[in-house]
């Protein structure tokens, strides 16, 4: 006999995961093709933090209410906080040393 | 002394419960780790422990708390799917500029928490942020129109609100 629940549960989880798989992979292929630094940046921190969201979303459901649970959801938040200072930090370093050239549009601020 | 004392148990603490398992390898590891984290973090973590606030304000906290988390996650989604579609385009559409936006936020902690709101919402990364004049430079992914322009701001701005009555 078919457990409902389990099938329901298993089903959310696949669906987080192709969701997790999209957004992984729009973040190598946004790495890739962004024109500058910044634009890559963009794609690293919110496509990369999505993605990372949705597997783990789909781990901790297929995984139910357990210790491996609380485990990943400790993971999660790490990840929450890591993410963006690592941007934050290459973002910053670039602004203030210049290493990286860069192209400049016509609404930027004046440098 | 009993600050240090005292992190360095409650972290050693959580370490048990998380590694699963209590042995000789597993306490060293911990015991390194947790030394650590209580040198650099027992000056600064109790004095985010603010007594001014009775129960009900505690209550009002954890509600703006719950608010703010969900808003977060709402915001990160919006914004993944955003810069998706531009790198899955043939020829990616992108309007970057960069601004600068004064805060009105204080507290060191409340100016991290909105560091962070930035760089995962709507298309904005924090760039640089200048403590004496109190601005942030953020950049921005796809902005076509002013309109935008104050469409984004303005959510910044109840970021801001929402962070203020949490730290400040």
């Amino acid at each position: 006999m078919i457990d409902f629940n389990l099938s329901v549960r298993q089903l959310f989880a696949f669906v987080f995961f192709i969701a997790g798989i999209y957004f992984l992979l729009s973040t190598a292929v946004g790495l890739i093709r962004f024109p500058n630094l910044y634009t890559r940046l963009h794609a690293g921190s919110k496509c990369l933090m999505a993605g990372g969201i949705s597997v783990f979303m789909g781990c901790i459901l297929l995984e139910g209410i357990s210790f491996v649970s609380l485990k990943l959801i400790v993971i999660m938040v790490f990840l929450f906080i890591t993410n963006p200072i690592a941007i934050h930090v290459i973002a910053s370093f670039d602004n203030n040393y210049n290493l990286i050239p860069k192209t400049y549009t016509k609404e930027d601020l004046d440098k | 002394m009993k600050k240090k004392l005292l992190i360095f148990i409650l972290t050693l603490a959580l370490w048990f419960v998380l590694a699963g398992k209590v042995n000789i390898h597993v306490f060293l590891l911990g015991a390194i780790i947790c030394s650590i984290i209580s040198l650099m973090l027992a000056d600064n973590v109790f004095s985010f422990v603010q007594k001014k606030h009775e129960l009900k304000g505690f209550f009002k906290k954890i509600y703006y708390i719950f608010l703010l988390i969900s808003s977060f996650i709402y915001d990160v989604f919006i914004s993944a799917i955003r810069v998706s579609r531009h790198a899955f385009e043939m020829k990616p559409s992108l309007s970057s500029r960069t601004v600068r936006i004064k805060t009105s936020l204080e507290n060191l902690n409340s100016n991290a928490a909105l560091v962070n709101f930035i760089t995962f919402t709507q298309g904005s990364i924090a760039m640089d942020f200048d403590h004496l004049n109190r601005y942030y430079f953020i950049h921005w992914i796809d902005v076509h129109g002013e309109d935008e322009v104050e469409v984004k701001k303005a959510l910044i701005s109840k970021h801001e609100h929402l962070i203020a009555k949490i730290f400040d």
